[in-house]
């Protein structure tokens, strides 16, 4: 039997949009596919050494409940609806969201984005940076992890034109 | 303590408190690593006493087993309780194999925690 084939394009940079690549690709490995990301635009900060700078932004989006990972459950349920304006003003809001989504998913046992990116690796899921965004933005390789294949659009399309899944996230 | 599962090196660290808690059972202790996939992908480490036929003894009280699971019903409330888990068929185990384990006893209950 051929194996199957995914292929995801990745192309945020927040905290929260760096999960669904990582968990898609690294159960698709789990379960045999071959895997290869395109990190395109924004998506190349996921390949980053560090990745301690990704952020989630309450800011400017409406489904993303403010909830308070600790204290009494009728205080965890509370779901601070804090106006955009208010949000935008406060300096340091964002590093807060960032630091109060960090404790949920510890809280919840979930696995954190190095975890992922390290299983992803393990699991001979094919990373592609693309060059071209490396350029424009002004990234150097030696921002990222080793290991990474740099390319274009032609060089996935290789891969993605034969696969049985792809996903643009 | 150091254990090999699908060919990885795991390490295990034990609190004093576990040490100490381990010492005095009786029965050996068998502490399952389990990954859920799901739209997320959950750790937890559940404690029991049975030993599974797959668990790799760690010492003569400690037994370590990993569980890739998955379930189709996606709750967090799955954290606590016996959510309905099916076992995970994973091709290759050995990248999903953690690298270590740690294991704390706090009021009377054991608490796990394993990463990569």
């Amino acid at each position: 039997m051929d194996t199957k084939k995914l292929a995801l394009i990745a192309t945020k940079g927040s905290l929260d949009w760096a999960y669904p690549p990582f968990i898609l690709a690294s159960t698709a490995a789990a379960l045999g596919y071959e895997v290869q990301i395109f990190f395109t635009f924004y998506g190349l900060q996921l390949l980053k050494k560090d990745l301690s700078h990704l952020k989630v932004s309450p800011l400017g989006n409406p489904g993303m409940p403010m909830k308070m990972p600790f204290g009494p459950k009728w205080f965890k349920g509370i779901n601070w609806n804090i106006p955009n304006a208010v949000q935008s003003l406060v300096p340091g809001y964002e590093s807060l969201a960032t630091a109060l989504m960090k404790q949920t998913i510890r809280n919840n046992g979930v696995a954190s984005i190095p975890e992922l990116r390290e299983l992803c690796i393990e699991a001979e899921v094919k990373l592609i940076g693309c060059q071209m965004t490396v350029d424009l933005f002004g990234f150097d390789h030696a921002d990222f992890i080793d290991g990474i294949e740099y390319g274009g659009a032609a060089t996935f399309f290789e891969f993605a034109g034969e696969s049985d899944i792809c996903l643009y996230i | 303590m150091n254990i090999t599962l699908a060919e990885k090196n795991l390490d295990i660290r034990l609190s004093p408190a576990a040490e100490h808690a381990l010492a005095q059972r009786q029965t050996p202790l068998l502490a399952e690593m389990e990954l859920l996939f799901s739209c997320l992908i959950r750790k937890r480490v559940r404690f029991g006493d049975l030993t599974a036929e797959d668990a790799i003894p760690a010492s003569d009280r400690l037994s370590v087993r990993f569980r890739p699971v998955m379930t189709r019903v996606c709750a967090m409330a799955d954290v606590t309780g016996s959510p309905p888990l099916d076992d995970f068929p994973i091709a290759n185990p050995r990248p999903y194999v953690p690298r270590w384990l740690a294991i704390d006893y706090r009021r009377g209950q054991w608490l796990g925690e394993f990463g990569y």
